[in-house]
C-alpha cells in the first residue's frame, strides 16, 4: 500500500503543475508532527486507517491548539460572552440575557470540544460570521452574531465596505478588521469579536484534506491520464469543502475472473465509513467487462448502485485512449464519515443528549 | 501570599485567606479533614472543603491535593465476558503530541467533555452491548444519528431530538394524549399533501404496518389514523409546525426519508418514539360514528411496537434513562476474515479499533458523564 500512496502522492503533488502540499502518512505520529502548516494541505493514508478517521481528525484539531493559546482563547471567549451578555441585557432584559448566557456557555463548550476555537466563527453553527450583500451596487459585508440555536435570525452588529477598502488598499480585509458597529451599543461586542478572531485568524486559514486510498494494483499499471483525471476530479470536489474533508479513493482493476478484488477485512470494515455522494469513473480496457460486474463490485463495497450514473443518468467513462490497458479499471471517489457534523444544525452529535436531558 | 517576604508572612496570608473562606461557611460541598493542620498551627482536626483547598497557599505541597489532581480512569466491567489486560487498555491512551512524541492522551479527547479528567470508563462485550441496545429501526446507515431511544430501540437524529424536547416540555404529551383518546375527529381537515398517500403507503410497507399488497381498506385505515394523529399533534403543540418545516438535511439531521411532506415526516418520526400513543388510541373505546371501529382498530393495532425494556425493571432510584447519547466507543478485537464488526451501533459509535487476539470483540465506552451501571440498558447485564 505504501507504493500506492507514493504514486498517488507524486501525481497529486504535481497535478497541473500546481505543486500542491501533499503529505503521505505511514504512521500516526507523522500526522501529528505535521500539523503546523499554512494554507491547504493534502494528507494521504491507506484506506484501512479510515476506521480511525473520527479520532484522527479530532486529535488533529485539538493538537493544533497549544496550551498557552487555549488559555488565551478562554479569556477571549469570556470577553465575548461578557460583552454579549451586557448587550442582551439591553435588548432582551436580564432574564432573556441569563437564558442566552446559559445556552451560549453550553454551546461554546460543545464547539470547543468538537472543533476547537475556530468553530466559534463557523457560519450558522458558530457564534459569529460574515454575511455578504450587494447594496446599491457596492459589496458590503455584515458581521452577525447568533442569538441562540432555533432562535431569531442572527443579530447584525457591524458593516464594512469591502469594495471601497479594496480600492484604497488593493486587498481584501483580514478577519473582522474594518467592521464599523451599526449602533454604539454593539461596539463592545464587535471589539471583543475582532480581538478573538484576530487571535485565531491563522488557524481559520488552514485547510486540510484527508484522502484514504486503496488500489488492487500498482498505480503505474493504470492508464496515467485516467488516474490524473480522477485526482483532478477529487481536487475539484474538495474545493468547496472548508477546513477539513475526508474522502476515500478506490482505484481498481476489474477483470472477468476476480471476485473479491483483494480487499482485506480491515479495509472492508473501514468502508463502512462511506457516506452518500460517491462518484464513479470507468476506464474501459481492451477487454471490456459487463456493467453488471462493476455494479456488483460497487454494491459489495457498500456504495449504492445509483452512483454508477452521473447527474445526466449516464456512466462516466474516461475518454482518452492513449495508454489504454488490457483490463477495465474503475475509480471511486467517496466521502467518508469522520464524525464531524459539518452540515448539521447541531454542533456535536455525541454530546447533544448527554448535555440536554429529554 | 504573592507579596510575602518570608515563610511566616506567607503562613499569615494563607491563614487570613482561609479565615475569609471559612467565614459563615456552611460546608455545602462535601467536607473532609485537612491532612496538614500543623501547617496552620492548628492541633485539632481542621474541616475543609474543595473551595478552601483551592485557595490554600500550601496546595502544591499537599498530599491530598496531589492525590486528587492525579487524573485517572477507572474501568468498570459491565459484564464478565472479557479478558483485556490493563496494559491493553492503556495502549489506547498512547497518543502523540504535535511534535510526534509519544505521550499519554485520553483517547476520548474531543468526544467527551470529561476526557482528560478522572472518571469511569465501561467495558462490555460487543455481543452484550448490542443485545441490550439493539437497533430496531429500518435504518442501517446511522452514523449521523445522535442518540438512542432504549425503550423502542430507535436511533435518534438531530430532528428527533428537537422534536422530542418539544414534546416533552410542559404538559404537551398529556394534552396530546387527551385529545387522541377523547376526540371523535369529526370534520377534521387533511394536513397531508396529495402525494403523501402514495409515499406513506411505501413507509407503511417498509415498517411492516401492512403487507406489500394489502387490501385497500387496510392502508386506508392507517392513512385515516395518521391524518387524525397529525391533527392532534399540530392542534395541541403548534410549535411543532415550525420544527417540521425547518429544512433539516437528510442523512445528517434527519434519517433518509421517503419523500413525504414535512408534516408526514414528523408524524412518522413521532410514531417511532411514541408507539404507546397508538395503544391508547386503540384502547380508548368506540367513539367514532362514521366507520366500523373494529376494522379500523384491527388495522391500526399493527402499528404498535413492543417496548424492548420495561423501564420499571431497570430503574434504580428513578435514574434509568430512556434517551441516551450515542457513546464514543473503542473496540478491541481480532481482524480476521470472520470478524463481523459494525463501526456504528444504535447506542454507540466506534472511534478507533485496536487489533487484539481474543475470542470476541470488547468495547471500551466513555459514558459521557452518565453512570452506565445505573442509567443505561446495560445495567441489566
Amino acid at each position: 500500500m505504501v507504493s500506492v500512496l507514493n504514486s498517488i502522492s507524486s501525481i497529486l503533488r504535481n497535478l497541473d503543475g500546481l505543486e500542491l502540499d501533499v503529505f503521505q502518512i505511514k504512521d500516526k505520529p507523522e500526522l501529528y508532527s505535521e500539523i503546523n502548516f499554512s494554507g491547504t494541505r493534502f494528507f494521504l493514508s491507506p484506506l484501512s486507517d479510515a476506521i480511525s478517521a473520527p479520532m484522527t481528525v479530532r486529535r488533529f484539531h485539538l493538537n493544533q491548539s497549544e496550551v498557552g493559546h487555549l488559555n488565551k482563547c478562554k479569556n477571549l471567549i469570556e470577553d465575548v460572552m461578557r460583552s454579549a451578555y451586557n448587550l442582551f441585557i439591553v435588548l432582551k432584559g436580564e432574564e432573556g440575557a441569563n437564558i442566552w448566557q446559559m445556552n451560549a456557555l453550553k454551546e461554546s463548550q460543545k464547539i470547543l470540544a468538537a472543533k476547537g476555537p475556530i468553530g466559534m466563527f463557523e457560519k450558522n453553527n458558530g457564534f459569529s460570521w460574515i454575511v455578504s450583500a450587494i447594496e446599491d451596487g457596492n459589496e458590503y459585508q455584515h458581521l452577525v452574531f447568533s442569538q441562540g440555536r432555533n432562535s431569531e435570525t442572527p443579530l447584525r452588529l457591524a458593516t464594512r465596505d469591502n469594495y471601497a477598502h479594496k480600492l484604497d488598499h488593493g486587498e481584501d480585509f483580514l478577519g473582522y478588521d474594518g467592521f464599523i458597529p451599526i449602533e454604539q451599543k454593539y461596539a463592545l461586542l464587535v471589539k471583543s469579536l475582532q480581538s478573538f478572531k484576530q487571535s485565531w485568524q491563522h488557524f481559520s486559514q488552514r485547510t486540510h484534506h484527508h484522502l484514504y486510498c486503496w488500489s488492487n494494483d500498482a498505480i503505474e499499471s493504470f492508464q496515467k491520464s485516467f488516474v490524473q483525471n480522477t485526482l483532478r476530479k477529487y481536487k475539484q470536489i474538495i474545493s468547496n469543502e472548508s477546513m477539513y474533508s475526508s474522502y476515500g479513493l478506490i482505484i481498481c482493476r476489474i477483470s472477468n475472473t476476480n471476485e473479491l478484488f483483494g480487499l482485506k477485512k480491515i479495509e472492508q470494515i473501514a468502508l463502512q465509513r462511506i457516506r452518500p455522494g460517491a462518484i464513479l469513473y470507468i476506464a474501459n480496457g481492451e477487454n471490456k467487462v459487463k456493467i453488471q460486474q462493476i455494479s456488483e463490485f460497487i454494491s459489495s463495497i457498500g456504495i449504492d448502485d445509483k452512483y454508477l450514473y452521473n447527474t445526466k443518468r449516464e456512466l462516466s467513462y474516461h475518454q482518452c485512449q492513449v495508454g489504454e490497458i488490457e483490463s477495465t479499471a474503475i475509480a471511486v471517489i467517496v466521502p467518508l464519515w469522520a464524525g464531524l457534523w459539518k452540515d448539521s444544525r447541531e454542533i456535536d452529535g455525541e454530546q447533544i443528549i448527554a448535555l440536554n436531558d429529554l | 501570599m504573592i507579596e510575602s517576604n518570608n515563610p511566616h508572612e506567607f503562613q499569615q496570608a494563607t491563614l487570613s485567606m482561609q479565615h475569609q473562606l471559612r467565614k459563615d461557611k456552611s460546608f455545602e460541598q462535601e467536607s473532609y479533614i485537612c491532612p496538614h493542620p500543623k501547617w496552620f498551627n492548628v492541633s485539632e482536626q481542621l474541616e475543609v472543603d474543595e473551595t478552601i483547598c483551592r485557595f490554600c497557599g500550601y496546595q502544591s505541597s499537599c498530599s491530598k491535593f496531589k492525590e486528587s489532581s492525579d487524573e485517572h480512569v477507572k474501568v468498570v466491567v459491565l459484564d464478565q465476558s472479557h479478558n483485556l489486560s490493563q496494559t491493553m487498555i492503556e495502549s489506547c491512551f498512547i497518543g502523540f503530541d504535535k511534535y510526534g512524541n509519544s505521550q499519554k492522551i485520553d483517547p476520548f479527547n474531543g468526544f467527551s467533555p470529561q476526557a482528560g479528567s478522572t472518571r469511569e470508563l465501561y467495558l462490555i462485550s460487543k455481543q452484550n452491548f448490542v443485545k441490550f441496545a439493539n437497533n430496531n429501526s429500518e435504518y442501517h446507515k446511522i452514523e449521523s444519528a445522535v442518540g438512542y431511544d432504549a425503550k423502542y430501540g430507535q436511533p435518534i437524529w438531530v430532528f428527533d431530538q428537537i422534536m422530542l424536547a418539544e414534546l416533552h416540555s410542559g404538559d404537551n404529551l398529556v394534552k396530546l394524549e387527551k385529545m387522541l383518546v377523547e376526540s371523535t375527529f369529526d370534520e377534521i381537515g387533511n394536513l397531508f399533501f396529495s402525494s403523501d398517500k402514495k409515499n406513506l403507503r411505501k413507509v407503511a410497507i417498509k415498517l411492516n404496518w401492512c403487507e406489500a399488497n394489502p387490501p385497500k381498506s387496510d392502508f386506508d385505515e392507517i392513512f385515516l389514523f395518521l391524518n387524525r394523529l397529525s391533527h392532534c399533534i399540530f392542534e395541541t403543540i403548534p410549535s411543532l409546525i415550525s420544527i417540521a418545516k425547518t429544512p433539516f438535511l437528510p442523512h445528517i439531521d434527519f434519517p433518509p426519508n421517503y419523500g413525504c411532506s414535512d408534516i408526514a415526516n414528523l408524524v412518522i418520526r413521532f410514531l417511532h418514539f411514541h408507539s404507546d400513543m397508538i395503544k391508547k388510541y386503540c384502547d380508548s373505546g368506540k367513539r367514532f360514528s362514521d366507520e366500523n371501529s373494529e376494522i379500523h382498530i384491527k388495522a391500526i393495532s399493527k402499528l404498535i411496537s413492543i417496548p424492548l425494556f420495561s423501564y420499571a425493571d431497570i430503574s434504580v432510584d428513578n435514574k434509568a434513562r430512556r434517551y441516551l447519547p450515542r457513546f464514543p466507543v473503542i473496540a478491541f478485537g481480532p481482524m480476521t476474515d470472520t470478524t463481523d464488526l459494525n463501526l456504528e451501533f444504535a447506542a454507540g459509535r466506534i472511534i478507533e479499533v485496536i487489533e487484539f487476539q481474543c475470542a470476541e470483540t470488547v468495547l471500551l465506552i466513555d459514558g459521557l458523564g452518565l453512570d452506565l451501571e445505573v442509567h443505561g440498558p446495560w445495567s441489566q447485564c
